[in-house]
């Protein structure tokens, strides 16, 4: 599994709430849909909501002080 | 050991005011050197404070840790900025920013693994080759607690930075308020952390306040100097050889220049008891 698509992957589940939802909820299947290592998809399910929800907020924050 | 410069992170609500200010109330300024790009006026404005104190490059936007590569047309903006207002370095977080068609707008984890390594290590190249300044990586805000499905968190997280900054050949930012909040949120010690950390690396120090929101401490740069991470100053003084410069971050409630000035008054004391002033 490339760098590249654990990048993409994390980023997606970073900033779309409906593929964190899915995560969660089916890990081994979405490793199998997305052919990702099981052991990386339960890491990143893993991750607590409220980390997530921390995240997103930096984000949005960042982006008013960039005035995107 | 060296004395350390102290300073700020210049915030546009004081451009006025430090214009008029004593060249001696501060050592020198960090600039956000995003800020600078394409903008004449701004870097003009700079540059008449660098006539003043010397100023060193803050960035946030490279992404020196994507898979996909950084992009060349940034770097060389970025070079252009930093040889024209002559800074002593150009320091960037720890972090993967764009993959695929997605840009994170913050700083995802940079996975402590061989093919992360050469990633990181090919980017910094591309920014050695084009900045040519010195590049100092800052640890990155463990956000998402990447690290605490570890055994010893902080010593996973000092590792993989200390491996980082290795694979980069690069000089180290430490922001101890980042390593302080993250130690408070993992249940970890700062010391664990710091234990890993190549101290000979360590070039600025990177200080500010933030708050608790929900169960988490977050890194806002909108307080006071958070006290455990201005004592935490005094003992990485005392570690760091080459350490030559303490700023201070302030972006959300940005106080008057005063309080600014204030606030880098405690960290010459503490810089003082460790013998760096």
């Amino acid at each position: 599994m490339s760098l590249a698509a654990r990048q993409a992957f994390l980023a997606r589940f970073l900033t779309d709430p409906a593929t964190e939802k899915r995560v969660r909820s089916q890990p081994e299947l979405v490793a199998a849909e997305l052919q990702l290592a099981p052991e990386f998809v339960r890491r990143v399910a893993a991750i607590a909501p409220e980390r997530v929800r921390s995240f997103r907020r930096s984000r949005v924050v960042k982006a008013e002080r960039r005035g995107d | 050991m060296d004395g350390v410069a102290v300073g700020l992170g210049l915030r546009e609500v004081w451009l006025d005011e430090l214009e008029r200010t004593d060249r001696r109330a501060l050592d020198l300024l960090e600039v956000m050197i995003d800020d600078a790009r394409g903008c004449a006026h701004r870097r003009s404005r700079w540059r008449r404070l660098g006539a003043k104190w010397p100023l060193v490059a803050h960035g946030t936007d490279l992404g020196i840790g994507d898979a996909e590569g950084v992009d060349p047309a940034y770097v060389g903006a970025i070079a252009d900025a930093v040889a024209a207002l002559q800074c002593w370095w150009y320091s960037e977080h720890l972090a993967f920013l764009r993959a695929g068609e997605i840009d994170l707008g913050h700083f995802g984890p940079v996975f402590d693994d061989d093919e992360a390594m050469r990633a990181l290590s090919a980017n910094a190249a591309v920014v050695a080759a084009t900045v040519k300044r010195p590049l100092l990586l800052e640890n990155p805000s463990d956000i998402l607690g990447w690290g605490t499905d570890q055994v010893e968190p902080g010593r996973h997280l000092g590792r993989g930075y200390a491996r980082a900054l290795e694979a980069a050949d690069c000089g180290a930012l430490l922001d101890l308020t980042n390593l302080v909040y993250d130690a408070r949120n993992g249940g970890w010690s700062t010391e664990s952390f710091l234990a890993e950390v190549p101290m000979e690396r360590v070039v600025q120090v990177h200080l500010a306040g933030g708050r608790q929101v929900g169960e988490l401490w977050i890194d806002s740069h909108d307080r006071p100097v958070d006290s455990e991470a201005l004592a935490l100053l005094g003992e990485v003084a005392r570690r760091a050889p080459q350490l030559r410069a303490v700023t201070i971050e302030w972006d959300e409630d940005v106080p008057s220049l005063a309080v600014a000035l204030d606030q880098l008054e405690q960290v010459r004391s503490v810089l003082a008891k460790a013998g760096r002033r």
